[in-house]
C-alpha cells in the first residue's frame, strides 16, 4: 500500500468509526516509515475533520461524533508513543476542562477530541475542575491555551473568576483563555475579559487554531 | 369569579380554553432562586434533603413572585440516588445536586431496592409534597418532578458511555432504560398519593442537542410512553433542545401536556399538538429570564401566547440566580396582557 492509502484508510477508519482497523491501520503506518505526526495529521485529523464537518451540517450527532473519537484514540494509542515531540511542530499545548461544580461534559470531550485530532497537546482536567487547578496545569505544561466549559448559569463565573485570577497571579497574558457551553456567550465572554467564546465543538477548534496565531503574531 | 392559579393551570392543561380568564404562567421545573432563599432565609443544599425546607423553597416562587406552581424536587438526581449511584448534594446555596457517578457497566449490575419508595430522599419528596399541599394546595398547582427513564438511564450508565452504546449495543441501552419505567411511574405515583396534581417527566439527556430525532425515538420515546401509561394523573412531558424535531414522538407519550425548550420552534410544534395534547414553554431562561430585562421577558411571553401555547412557562429549569423582578415580569405580561 502507498503512503497515501494507509493515510486515505486510516482517515476512512476514524471516519466508520472502527475501533480495531484504526490500531492496526496506526501500526502500518508506522510500518511503512510514515511518521507518526504525518499520520495524525493526515489521517487521524483528517478523518476527524470529515467527522466535524457532519457533525457541524448535523449529518450526524452526539453519539456518532463519540464513536469516531473512540476510533481516534486508539490509532493515537499507537502512534503517540512514537510521536517526537518538537513544540514547533505542534499547533499548540491546551488545558481544557469543564468549571467547577459541573459534571457535564459531553461539550468539553467534543472540544478535547477533536483538539487532539488538530494535532493540539491536550491536558484535560475532566470535569468539576477547581480554578487553581486550570492555572497550574496551564504553568506546569507552558499551555498556550486554557478552555473550560460549563453547561449551567450557577457555574459560569467561575470562568470571571478564573480570568481574574490569571490577572491577580499575573499570568493573564501568558495564556489564551477560551470559553463554551450553553449559559454563555460571546457577551459574557467579552465581559469577563476572555479571549474568545466558540458555540459549538467544531467552531471551538477554528477559534482555538485563531487564537494560538494570534498568540504568535503577538510574541 | 375568580379562578385559583391551580384552576387555571389545571384547566389549561387539560385544553379548557374557554374556561379560563387567561393563559397561566407556570413551570414544568424547577423553579427556586437564590433571591428566594435569601428572602426565606432557607438554603440549598438543606432544601434538597429536608423536607419541610423543601416544601418552603418548593412554594417560594408562587408566593413570592406569583408564578402559579409549587414544585419539588429541584434536581434530576433522586431516583440515581436510590440505585446506589454517586450523588453530590453541592456546597453552595446556588448548587444543582449531581450525579459524577461513572456508570454501571452492565444493567443488570444496577441495585434495585425491594422499597425504594422509602430509601434516599424520595420519603423528603413525598413529605415536602404533603406539606406543600397542605399550605397552598387549593390555591396552587402541586407539580412534582421525575426523570424520563432515558435520562435517569444516562446517570445509571454514565451519559458519555450511553450515548457510545447506541451505536454499539443499542440492546444494553434498551436494557438500561427499561429499568426506570416501573421505576419512575410507582415514584411519580406515590407523588399524586403525596397530594401532586401533576407530574413533571423531565427527560433533559434526551435532548435533541445530544440525540438524533431518529435515536430519540428509538431509546427515549417508547420507554417515555410506558411509563406514562402508568402514571395514574396528569402528566407533564419535558425535553430539552429543539422540541419541534421530536413533537410527534412527545404527543405519541401520551402525556397530558408537553413543555418545551425555548430552542423549539412553536410554529412548527403548535399545530401538531392540537387536539392530542397542550402545550407549555418557552420563555428563554438565559437570554430573557436570567440575563433579560423585563420588557425582554414581557415580549417573549406575548409571543408565546400569540403563538398559541396553552400555558406559558420558562423554557426549561429556572436559573438559581435568576431575579424574581423578572420572574414577576413574566407573570404579570400574561396578566397585562389578557386585561388589555
Amino acid at each position: 500500500m502507498s503512503r497515501e492509502e494507509i493515510l486515505k484508510q486510516l482517515a476512512d477508519a476514524v471516519i466508520n468509526g472502527e475501533e480495531e482497523l484504526c490500531a492496526e491501520l496506526a501500526q502500518k503506518a508506522l510500518n511503512a516509515g510514515i511518521s507518526a505526526y504525518d499520520a495524525i495529521m493526515e489521517g487521524c485529523a483528517e478523518g476527524m475533520k470529515v467527522v466535524s464537518d457532519r457533525y457541524e451540517n448535523c449529518e450526524i450527532f452526539v453519539p456518532e461524533i463519540l464513536v469516531c473519537s473512540t476510533a481516534m484514540y486508539k490509532a493515537m494509542d499507537v502512534l503517540k508513543p512514537h510521536l517526537k515531540v518538537d513544540k514547533a511542530d505542534m499547533p499548540g499545548t491546551a488545558v481544557i476542562g469543564v468549571i467547577e461544580g459541573d459534571v457535564h461534559d459531553i461539550g468539553k470531550n467534543l472540544v478535547r477530541m477533536l483538539l487532539d485530532a488538530a494535532g493540539f497537546v491536550v491536558h484535560d482536567l475532566g470535569r468539576d475542575v477547581q480554578l487553581e487547578s486550570f492555572i497550574e496545569k496551564a504553568k506546569e505544561s507552558e499551555a498556550d491555551l486554557i478552555a473550560c466549559s460549563t453547561l449551567m448559569t450557577t457555574t459560569m463565573f467561575g470562568m470571571k473568576d478564573l480570568v481574574d485570577m490569571l490577572k491577580d497571579k499575573g499570568v493573564r497574558e501568558q495564556f489564551k483563555v477560551m470559553i463554551g457551553g450553553s449559559a454563555v456567550s460571546q457577551e459574557f465572554a467579552n465581559k469577563i475579559a476572555a479571549d474568545g467564546y466558540a458555540e459549538d465543538a467544531a467552531r471551538g477548534v477554528k477559534l482555538a487554531k485563531e487564537l494560538i496565531r494570534e498568540r504568535v503574531r503577538e510574541r | 369569579m375568580a379562578l385559583s392559579s391551580k384552576d387555571r393551570v389545571m384547566l389549561a392543561l387539560k385544553g379548557k380554553k374557554d374556561e379560563i380568564d387567561r393563559t397561566p404562567v407556570t413551570c414544568a421545573n424547577q423553579t427556586v432562586t437564590v433571591e428566594q432563599m435569601d428572602n426565606l432565609g432557607i438554603y440549598w443544599p438543606e432544601g434538597h434533603s429536608d423536607a419541610e425546607k423543601m416544601a418552603q423553597l418548593g412554594m417560594a416562587a408562587y408566593k413570592q413572585c406569583g408564578l402559579e406552581v409549587a414544585d419539588a424536587p429541584f434536581d434530576q438526581a433522586v431516583e440515581a440516588e436510590i440505585l446506589g449511584c454517586e450523588v453530590d448534594l453541592g456546597k453552595k446555596k446556588e448548587s444543582i445536586p449531581s450525579v459524577p457517578f461513572h456508570g454501571y457497566k452492565e444493567p443488570g449490575d444496577v441495585p434495585i431496592p425491594e422499597d425504594f419508595l422509602e430509601k434516599g430522599r424520595i420519603p423528603t419528596v413525598l413529605k415536602a409534597i404533603e406539606i406543600m399541599k397542605k399550605d397552598v394546595g387549593e390555591e396552587a398547582p402541586v407539580i412534582s418532578h421525575t426523570n424520563g427513564p432515558f435520562s435517569l438511564a444516562g446517570h445509571l450508565g454514565e451519559i458519555n458511555k450511553i450515548l457510545i452504546m447506541i451505536l454499539r449495543t443499542p440492546e444494553k441501552v434498551k436494557e438500561f432504560a427499561e429499568i426506570g419505567i416501573d421505576l419512575i411511574a410507582d415514584y411519580a405515583n406515590a407523588q399524586f398519593d403525596a397530594g401532586a396534581d401533576v407530574v413533571t417527566v423531565e427527560d433533559m439527556l434526551a435532548s435533541t442537542d445530544i440525540l438524533s430525532p431518529q435515536m430519540y425515538d428509538d431509546f427515549a420515546a417508547p420507554f417515555n410512553t410506558a411509563c406514562i401509561k402508568k402514571i395514574k394523573g396528569p402528566t407533564i412531558l419535558h425535553v430539552c433542545g429543539k422540541g419541534d424535531l421530536i413533537v410527534e414522538s412527545m404527543i405519541g407519550s401520551g402525556a397530558t401536556n408537553i413543555s418545551v425548550d425555548m430552542a423549539t420552534d412553536l410554529n412548527k410544534a403548535i399545530p401538531k399538538t392540537r387536539g392530542r395534547c397542550t402545550i407549555m414553554g418557552s420563555v428563554d431562561t438565559i437570554k430573557a429570564l436570567f440575563q433579560g430585562t423585563p420588557e425582554i421577558v414581557r415580549e417573549q411571553v406575548i409571543s408565546n401566547i400569540r403563538q398559541g401555547v396553552d400555558l406559558v412557562a420558562p423554557g426549561c429549569a429556572l436559573s438559581p440566580l435568576t431575579k424574581s423582578e423578572l420572574i414577576k415580569a413574566m407573570v404579570n405580561a400574561s396578566i397585562e396582557y389578557f386585561a388589555e
